[in-house]
């Protein structure tokens, strides 16, 4: 089932050498925007042992573990290792792995590094709390390993510009855990959007989620199994207490950007998608944000920024636009132009005036990538050597937009950026928080 | 790699216009700092929010709060508990200037607090940061020895290259990984 590392050192070429190679030559004869699925060439159910993507899971509790579950439906996929700093998720995990391919060939790992110096690997699906994004990602990118990694993309915009760099410079194929860009009502909204049916756009309303409190927690003792100082890894050190970690560690801004970030890696991204902006961003950023002040979790509950886009960077608003996003929105995109509206959320999709929403999308309208199901992207484009419906770079542009009002809440006033350089205007203290030293040995 | 050297021109302009010095206050005054000096873990955080509060107002002032910064770093000094020189640290990563290195850079020393003061120098402009960096790099704990290369990394310190090169060949690997990270980033 497994791949042969010792057949692929001796013979001098790795199966994802060959991989990349077939696909470059198919390549040549490419044309058209579609990527054709493996499954459309009869592909996806007799995939041979021999030509599977080997993958291994880096973190796998409750997201890990769901993404391992639908991956595993997959045949092109060969799951062989899972790395977890909790064991009791680790062995669930390897149990899941094994029981799917009825073997015990699934190899569990502490750490990540080990792992990462196995020799069969293709690829690897990363779940992990946010503060541990970056490090994982830019090494496996460095061993030159496909990656479906989870939302939001970092934890801060230094970490996220690295991990950019790493993975263009190597070469490999992301797929960010974006997959509402796999959704057909997104697609269509957006492509209504990108086509003119609303206009002018002026602005558009994100939605997201609102935040939790807790009261202060008691230090607790580390459950056995648990490896509790490598699951802190690069942030500040802190006792243990339960609903710091795990799940919770969205609600600690240490870890997470709260739910402004957690979402906002769907919604602004659905929202740049839609207007052409995701290779740009805001040049103005203003808001304001209610920060627990007391207990265990301090990110922000309320929260409503407006990030202002200048002229030039949307191809359906030359003026300018400002992207309002907020706990107070309802969940979801709204995108409002000079002839109308078009608001889309998970399930759910409206519009104004009229139906248009129900309007096709012609001939001469804008057409944007099509994927109707985001795992089996990741996989044709690994395939294909193709960049994916959910690339980095856009990743990295959404959760910007998102940590720029993180910054500009915290600091309790405008802040202005440059998209380009991805600097702060005139403004020393905003571009402390740029970065944040990481804990021990830890670093990008 | 445009990051890093952006942040890095930003420190080095921004310490044009610092001198360092050292700190004049040796205890605190504010009552809302002294309230914190026994803070630990688990205890209610409304008094680090009040202090937290302090620290945004006063980077909105004409000195970017840098009175309040020299304050602050008394707690680093005198007995106040861990937790509270940690949470110090976190704000003077914020508002800490040239001023506050005489006070954050002897925990650069003691393998137990030589990251939180990391966290609080590495964002600080100013050659003076470089400096006590590069200092505790060459005769500070072994154990602290990666953090502080990776913070020089990060800070993009040119004045740091000859000391990083050599490390870049240790026999640790992972001072000798982190070196060659680090000098990558300064370019």
């Amino acid at each position: 089932m497994k791949s042969n590392p010792a057949k692929k050192r001796s013979s001098g070429v790795s199966r994802r050498d060959f991989l990349r190679r077939t696909a470059a030559v198919a390549a040549g004869a490419y044309v058209g925007p579609m990527i054709v699925p493996a499954s459309a060439l009869g592909l996806g159910q007799t995939v041979a042992p021999s030509n599977r993507i080997v993958m291994g899971c880096i973190g796998v509790g409750s997201q890990g573990t769901g993404n391992l579950e639908g991956f595993l439906e997959k045949k092109d996929f060969q799951f062989v290792s899972v790395c977890d700093v909790d064991r009791g998720h680790r062995e669930n995990a390897m149990s899941i792995i094994n029981g799917t391919y009825g073997n015990k060939d699934c190899k569990g790992y502490n750490d990540f590094r080990e792992m990462l110096e196995r020799t069969d690997l293709d690829g690897v699906s990363i779940a992990v709390p946010d503060h541990w994004h970056s490090i994982p990602a830019i090494a496996a990118a460095n061993k030159k390993l496909d990656i479906y990694a989870e939302k939001p993309l970092s934890l801060t915009i230094v970490e996220g510009r690295a991990m950019v760099e790493a993975v263009h410079r190597n070469g490999v194929v992301w797929q960010t855990g974006s997959w509402q860009r796999s959704r057909d009502n997104f697609l269509h909204a957006c492509e209504l959007v990108r086509s003119g049916r609303i206009g002018r756009v002026h602005t558009v309303k994100v939605g997201l989620p609102t935040g939790s409190p807790i009261e202060m927690q008691p230090v607790m003792p580390i459950p056995e199994g648990f490896d509790y100082n490598f699951w802190l890894g690069p942030a500040p050190e802190a006792p243990y207490t339960e609903k710091r970690c795990h799940w919770n560690f969205r609600w600690i801004l240490d870890y997470s950007g709260g739910q402004l970030t957690d979402w906002a890696a769907h919604h602004c991204d659905i929202a740049n998608w839609g207007m052409g902006t995701e290779a740009s961003g805001p040049v103005e950023v203003e808001g304001a944000g209610v920060f627990p002040r007391d207990g265990l979790w301090n990110a922000a509950t309320d929260y409503e920024f407006n990030a202002t886009f200048p002229k030039g960077v949307s191809p359906v608003s030359p003026d300018g636009f400002v992207m309002n996003v907020s706990n107070k929105n309802e969940m979801g995109a709204r995108f409002e132009g000079e002839d109308g509206w078009i608001y889309v959320t998970r399930g759910d999709q409206s519009s104004g005036p009229g139906d248009l929403i129900a309007s096709e999308i012609g001939e001469k309208d804008v057409r944007l990538y099509r994927s109707d199901d985001h795992a089996q992207n990741f996989i044709d484009c690994v395939r294909s050597r193709k960049e994916t419906v959910a690339p980095i770079a856009a990743a990295h542009h959404a959760i910007v937009i998102a940590h720029l009002g993180n910054i500009a809440m915290q600091l309790g006033r405008k802040v202005r950026w440059d998209p380009e350089k991805e600097e702060f205007t005139d403004d020393p203290q905003a571009s402390r928080m740029l970065a944040r030293a990481m804990r021990g040995d830890w670093h990008i | 790699m445009k990051q890093f050297t952006s942040l890095a021109l930003a420190i080095a302009l921004a310490g044009c216009a610092h001198v360092a010095t050292k700190p004049v206050a040796t205890e605190p005054t504010a009552p809302e700092l002294k309230a914190i000096a026994t803070y630990v873990h688990g205890q209610g955080r409304e008094p680090l929010t009040v202090v937290e509060d302090m620290v945004r107002e006063a980077a909105k002032g004409a000195d970017a709060g840098a009175g309040l910064s020299v304050e602050l770093s008394t707690l680093l000094t005198g007995n106040a508990n861990f937790d509270c020189k940690q949470f110090v640290c976190r704000m003077l990563a914020k508002i800490g200037t040239e001023a506050n290195v005489p006070s954050i850079s002897p925990l650069l020393y003691d393998e137990a607090t030589a990251d939180i003061a990391r966290f609080a120098l590495q964002p600080i402009p100013g050659d003076a940061v470089d400096k006590a960096l590069i200092k505790a790099l060459r005769s500070g704990p072994a154990e602290a020895r990666v953090g502080i290369v990776n913070s020089l990394g990060m800070r993009g310190s040119r004045a740091a290259k000859s000391d990083l090169a050599k490390l870049a060949g240790s026999v640790d690997p992972k001072v000798a990984e982190a070196a060659r990270a680090a000098l990558a980033k300064i370019g």
